[in-house]
């Protein structure tokens, strides 16, 4: 994994292809490289979707290694739907067979002249890009099927559907996941509209003749593998509760607590919650013949996705998330799993960010488009999406752009991208997150809940105002860090509660790479990938201002604990002052 | 209450009991001495082990506020707790109790309390949530619970086939009923009393 793949798909005469050594890049990988190829490259007021934007895909610095769980895949960008850089990242298969056939990074660039799909296959022999307007409009599931018949039953994909094609800024980028289904999606902030913006349909990946990654030491990475392996599966939350249930085992006890954002934001809890909670679905999905657990990728012990089938025993998509779950049911008062389930199967296959999507389906329901709890009207909505009639193409250009359309005040977005499923007024200190954050709200900025771990959780009282921005700084600092090594988000609930498995990724890292890093050093990644960030959405144009929630957060009491935001914009402008 | 309102009596298959996971995220009443901490009500009225409660139970609500202290939080009639084993996410972190990120949702918790209310019969509602529902409810249900009549029609219609095969005995209010008519029945109850015994394989 030591070269970057460029192709200028605006070269004269078509797609050129080049292979660099990492040079400035060298020891950087996942975030903290599409972070750092953005930042330098591509210039902070350029159109999102015009020449000068690229699109970098990288796996992390673990990926193609036998080390579980480091098959996340970071896709990098300006984003076309905040107008500021965007890292999306996705699980499924990619991460680890683009790192083994030895790239740290694929970019794309330039612009085609005209409107001519691209698809680009990648395996030890090297680069081959071909023109296929064949697949033009093509679903992912059906695009997948085509390049299984065209280049066999072990590739992997990485691709776009209509929404892409469309440059919807709610478009999404398609991962396969092992039984080559598109299901794992790098889906904010619109990356799969910047790769169609490059004419891009599909980037074939094949890694037969190529084997895992060798470390430096590999018995020290082979003991490490095996602490870290152990520590994962004895935590009650990624032994237990993920594998069990899945991420959607939160909604009853997020819709408990009252911060489960109900019908647009209006409450924070919603009636129907047992219907579509975790427990439920894993019942429903066990009692179809589908399945509870389920890795995305090879080299997954924790298991947290599934299987679900219909009423008639069929595939219909795989283990929707928790976030999915709320974006089409609580958020828009529906209540009906396979109705949800559905609405999962197409954001799929059109290319489909849920939680964006959902969010403006949410607008438009209270804008009166549609009544709320219709779960039939939610699904012809999305398919509008899909054939891209005007009321489609607003939809699928996000929450923000939905509530201009139709004139709604309360619409629950940071920097133009839609909150995930947590009401910032119950759960102050993720709101903020979601206003601070690089890549507008957004759950996972800082998610890495290992800050004490770190060593840098800080000597301010966590009940202070002040303490609510120091934890959230440093949760937004050690998230840029995990999200560089390639692995999975969910460690961190193992390495929060125990020493010694946050040490055997470290130990991980520094056998694999012959380094001696520290817990410091992690934390100095973290905060170097966020100044790269932060740098160029300054350059872009923005500032404090817009580090900010809408209004009506501070202003309309969330039942039923009837708060409001109270974190002040004095203290909001504290985050990061590191 | 149990006198009061229709009694359904149940054997079932042990393996059955974990049907009813929507019912317990729904809650069930229990009929307990109120009055008590949170800590006495789990350990000393259910009968959970105290390292149980220490070691799964890592995330609880008590009327929707997430407790950080089970010894302060007291139970009075009609109040309603959730428990939960321990959640993913950051939020997941933030909810449970004591944790590190509890501060992240101060405006939320559960303030401690000196014990003003007054030890007396009351009814509990008692919400479990994923692991919780699977390991404790079996044992609630055979300690007795109040519930919805619709809620247990809709457990035993959804899972009709499963119930009718490991359904050993069925009486409403005494009198010997099948797995069909009791689903008619319970049409017209608002509240039922239900006590289940698990038969092992």
């Amino acid at each position: 994994m030591d070269k970057i793949l460029r192709i200028n798909v605006g070269a004269d005469g078509g797609p050129e292809t080049k292979t660099d050594p990492m040079g400035d890049y060298a020891g950087i990988a996942g975030r903290a490289l599409t972070s750092a190829i953005i930042s330098k490259e591509v210039p902070p007021t350029c159109h999102p979707l015009g020449e000068d934007n690229k699109l970098v895909i990288a796996p992390g610095l673990l990926s193609g290694t036998t080390a579980a769980m480091s098959g996340r895949l970071s896709v990098g960008c300006k984003s076309p739907l905040t107008g500021g850089i965007k890292e999306a990242n996705a699980g499924g298969q990619a991460a680890q067979v683009l790192a083994r056939l030895g790239y740290a990074a694929i970019v794309l660039e330039g612009k085609p002249d005209d409107d001519t799909l691209y698809k680009i296959f990648i395996n030890k022999d090297g680069v081959k890009i071909s023109t296929d307007n064949s697949l033009r409009m093509l679903g992912n599931y059906d695009l997948v099927d085509k390049m299984k018949g065209e280049y066999g039953d072990k590739v992997t994909c990485i691709s776009i559907g209509p929404a892409g094609e469309m440059k919807m800024s709610a478009a999404s980028i398609a991962i396969t996941d092992m039984e080559q289904r598109p299901t794992r999606h790098a889906g904010r902030g619109g990356v799969g509209a910047v790769m169609g913006s490059k004419g891009v349909k599909v980037i074939v990946l094949d890694d037969d003749g190529m084997s895992m990654r060798a470390p430096k030491d590999p018995d020290k990475f082979k003991a490490a593998n095996q602490t870290w392996v152990a520590g994962l599966r004895k935590h009650p939350v990624t032994g237990e509760g993920l594998p069990a249930y899945g991420t959607n085992v939160l909604t009853n006890v997020i819709n408990e607590a009252g911060a489960y954002p109900t019908k647009n934001f209006m409450w924070g809890r919603f009636d129907g919650c047992s219907k579509i909670s975790g427990e439920t679905q894993a019942e429903t999905e066990t009692a179809r013949g589908g399945k509870a657990t389920h890795g995305c990728h090879r080299g997954c012990i924790i298991r947290c996705s599934g299987i679900y089938m219909n009423k008639d025993g069929q595939y219909l998509t795989k283990q929707p998330e928790y976030e999915t779950i709320w974006a089409h049911g609580g958020n828009c008062g529906i209540d009906d799993l396979d109705a949800i389930a559905m609405l999962d199967r197409l954001d799929d296959d059109y290319g489909l960010d849920t939680i964006e999507i959902g969010a403006a389906i949410g607008v438009a329901m209270e804008a009166g488009i549609a009544e709320f709890g219709d779960a039939e009207a939610a699904i012809n909505l999305v398919k509008e999406v899909g054939k891209g009639t005007h009321l489609g193409r607003i939809l699928g250009n996000g929450a923000a752009v939905t509530g201009k359309v139709f004139g709604v005040e309360r619409v629950p977005v940071v920097k133009g991208q839609a909150m995930p499923a947590y009401d910032p007024r119950g759960v102050q200190g993720i709101g903020v997150t979601y206003a601070t954050s690089t890549m507008g709200a957004d759950h996972t900025s800082g998610y890495a809940v290992a800050t004490n771990i770190l060593g840098v959780g800080g000597s301010v009282d966590p009940l202070t105002p002040e303490g609510q921005v120091e934890l959230s700084r440093n949760l937004q600092i050690a998230t840029a860090a995990i999200d560089s090594t390639g692995m999975c988000l969910f460690i961190a609930f193992a390495i929060l509660d125990q020493e010694d498995t946050f040490q055997a990724l470290i130990d991980l890292i520094n056998s694999f790479y012959g380094l001696s890093l520290t817990a410091d050093d992690v934390t100095d990644l973290g905060k170097s990938v966020l100044r790269n960030e932060r740098d160029f959405n300054a350059r872009a144009g923005f500032t404090a201002k817009h580090d900010r929630l809408p209004d009506y957060f501070k202003k309309e009491k969330l039942p039923p604990h009837d708060v409001t935001f109270g974190v002040t914009d004095e203290e909001l402008d504290e985050v990061f002052n590191f | 209450m149990a006198q009061s309102i229709p009694h359904v009596y149940l054997q079932l298959e042990s393996d059955l009991l974990s049907r009813f996971a929507q019912v317990f995220s729904k809650g069930v009443g229990i009929s307990t001495r109120t009055g008590c901490s949170i800590k006495d009500f789990i350990c000393e009225q259910l009968g959970i082990q105290e390292e149980y409660l220490e070691g799964r139970i890592q995330t609880i609500f008590l009327n929707g506020k997430p407790v950080d202290d089970v010894d302060t939080s007291v139970i009075a009639d009609g109040s309603m707790l959730a428990l939960s084993a321990a959640m993913p996410g950051l939020v997941g972190a933030i909810m449970r109790r004591g944790g590190y990120y509890a501060a992240m949702r101060n405006t939320i918790t559960h303030e401690s309390e000196s014990s003003t209310a007054c030890a007396q019969d009351g009814i509990v509602t008692v919400k479990l949530f994923n692991l919780t529902a699977k390991e404790l409810g079996p044992l609630l249900l055979q300690r007795g619970v109040s519930l919805e009549g619709s809620d247990l029609k809709d457990v035993l219609s959804k899972f009709k086939d499963d119930f009718r095969r490991g359904c050993k005995g069925a009486t409403l209010n005494g009198e010997q009923i099948t797995i069909e008519n009791l689903i008619v029945k319970l049409e017209d109850k608002d509240s039922i009393y239900l006590q289940i015994n698990p038969i092992q394989d």
